[in-house]
């Protein structure tokens, strides 16, 4: 197990967010987190990066353990440099070229030598496609462009897992494939992935494991194959009805 | 004669550009060092201890309030006194602390008023900067630190920029009143030079002239500074 997470619980302003969410993760997985707007998955997302702080629950991941709502300062930051994290609205450093923005965190993050990150960056950016764009700032690339030079900034660093927070959400519908497929590439690649997402084609091709949350709860997971062909709680068939009118209850799309 | 003698005023301005070095001093010597005070100011209102911020509170309040003139005041007649005080309390004992000059003075006087200002000014500067920058900063593994040097303060700081253009503008006109605890600088020069020439208005005209080129060059120079500054803003008209 690569990472287990336990019991977490977090309240906003007496409204109660997160309600007892557990997720496990295997080395390799692509856990692919779906549910509708204000369900908490992003928030779940974002507390396993301890970018929220959770009230309750604990995380383990790769021999570390961490109660989230009593976290030592050091190891959250031993956790982000174990981690990487792809934002919704990509947040590339706006003063930072592109291949600046891929090797900061190997530089000033984790100490590995100027050379040595410039290489590792620009293996980076050509898996993304964007090696020819290396030295542009952010201002000077499209919204599909600087995701993917978010991705890349997440995998120079070779994490263990990679959190995607709704990556293709603020795209553009005629960029979001060339984002989801840099993402199918990396789960082919066996990289460890949690997906928040509303790409539900993005879940049924790519996902080892889908989790369907709603209420702030865990409310059903399994394969791709059990939660979109067969499953069974009222409250995600609600949901799949409602995302996918024409693809739900047609296996024939889906095989 | 007509009313306004040009030679004169050309020869006034010759006169007053002596006294350019003192104004520039005074003002530049202040917002560089109302800039320490404005960042390390709103830093500590962010991060710092309740206590801290309240201080800080205060500090802005009374600052922005009171008029630079008795901010001058303040300093030139209090500051001895509480230097004494410190003395005859504690046994204190700062060096030059007798006499400190009157210049030193002025520009303490003229920091702490620009300071107050300067740390609203770069409240809003880090508050322009996306609060998704910190958090990328912090989920690549940097330090929070490490996230505003590289990060948070290059972009702030271009924020500032018009800002501190503008207060710097405004400084180089206060520096006019430091005159009344006994500095001389352009507009001092001028009051002096009047009560031998009784010349008042080509006097008064050139050092006008004065300050209107200050305005000038410094507001191009401000605006120079943010294109640089703003290098990885350039280029996105190219992409369209």
């Amino acid at each position: 197990m690569l990472m287990s997470v336990r019991h977490v619980s977090k309240k906003f302003a007496g409204v109660e967010v997160l309600k007892d969410v557990n997720l496990d993760v295997d080395k390799g997985d692509v856990v692919v987190v779906i549910g509708p707007s204000g369900s908490g998955k992003t928030t779940f997302l974002r507390c396993l990066d301890f970018l929220e702080t959770a009230d309750s629950g604990h995380l383990d991941f790769d021999n570390l353990h961490f109660d989230f709502h009593a976290a030592d300062k050091k190891k959250i930051v031993a956790l982000r440099k174990k981690t990487a994290f792809v934002f919704q609205n990509y947040n590339l450093f706006a003063n930072k070229t592109a291949l600046e923005n891929v090797t900061l965190g190997l530089t000033v993050g984790r100490g590995i030598d100027k050379d040595e990150a410039e290489k590792l960056g620009r293996q980076a950016l050509r898996k993304v496609g964007l090696l020819d764009k290396a030295d542009y700032y952010p201002n000077q690339l499209s919204g599909g462009q600087q995701q993917r030079v978010g991705i890349a900034r997440a995998i120079a660093v070779k994490p263990g897992v990679i959190l995607f927070d709704e990556p293709t959400s603020a795209l553009d519908p005629q960029l979001v494939g060339e984002v989801l497929l840099v993402m199918k590439q990396l789960a082919a690649e066996g990289i460890t992935m949690i997906v928040v997402t509303h790409e539900m084609k993005f879940a049924q091709e790519a996902a080892s494991k889908v989790v369907f949350m709603a209420d702030g709860r865990v409310i059903e997971e399994g394969t791709p194959q059990e939660i979109f062909l067969t499953p069974k709680k009222e409250r995600t068939k609600d949901f799949l009805k409602s995302v996918m009118p024409i693809e739900y209850g047609d296996p024939a799309i889906l095989i | 004669m007509s009313i306004v003698e040009i030679s004169f005023v050309v020869e006034m301005m010759g006169e007053l550009l002596h006294y350019v070095p003192v104004t520039l001093a005074l003002a530049g010597g202040a917002l560089l060092l109302a800039v320490v005070i404005g960042i390390a100011g709103s830093l500590m209102e962010q991060w710092g201890p309740y206590w801290l911020r309240r201080i800080l509170a205060v500090y802005v309040l009374l600052g922005r309030a009171v008029p630079t003139m008795i901010m001058l005041y303040l300093v030139y007649f209090g500051l001895p006194l509480l230097l004494l005080a410190l003395r005859e309390e504690y046994g204190v004992t700062i060096i030059g602390m007798e006499k400190v000059p009157a210049f030193i003075l002025a520009l303490l006087a003229l920091t702490l008023h620009t300071g107050a200002y300067l740390i609203k000014v770069f409240d809003s500067a880090f508050l322009s900067v996306d609060k998704g920058q910190l958090e990328a900063g912090l989920a690549t593994g940097l330090s929070v630190w490490q996230s505003y040097r590289q990060i948070i303060f290059p972009q702030a700081f271009l924020y500032a920029i018009p800002l501190l253009g503008n207060q710097f503008l405004g400084l180089i006109k206060a520096t006019s009143i430091v005159f009344v605890i006994s500095v001389v600088e352009i507009l001092g020069a001028a009051k002096v030079a009047c009560a031998g020439s009784y010349r008042y208005l080509e006097t008064y005209l050139a050092a006008a002239l004065i300050y209107w080129g200050f305005s000038i060059v410094f507001e191009y120079l401000f605006i120079r500074a943010e294109k640089y500054w703003g290098y990885y803003r350039r280029g996105s008209e190219q992409l369209c």
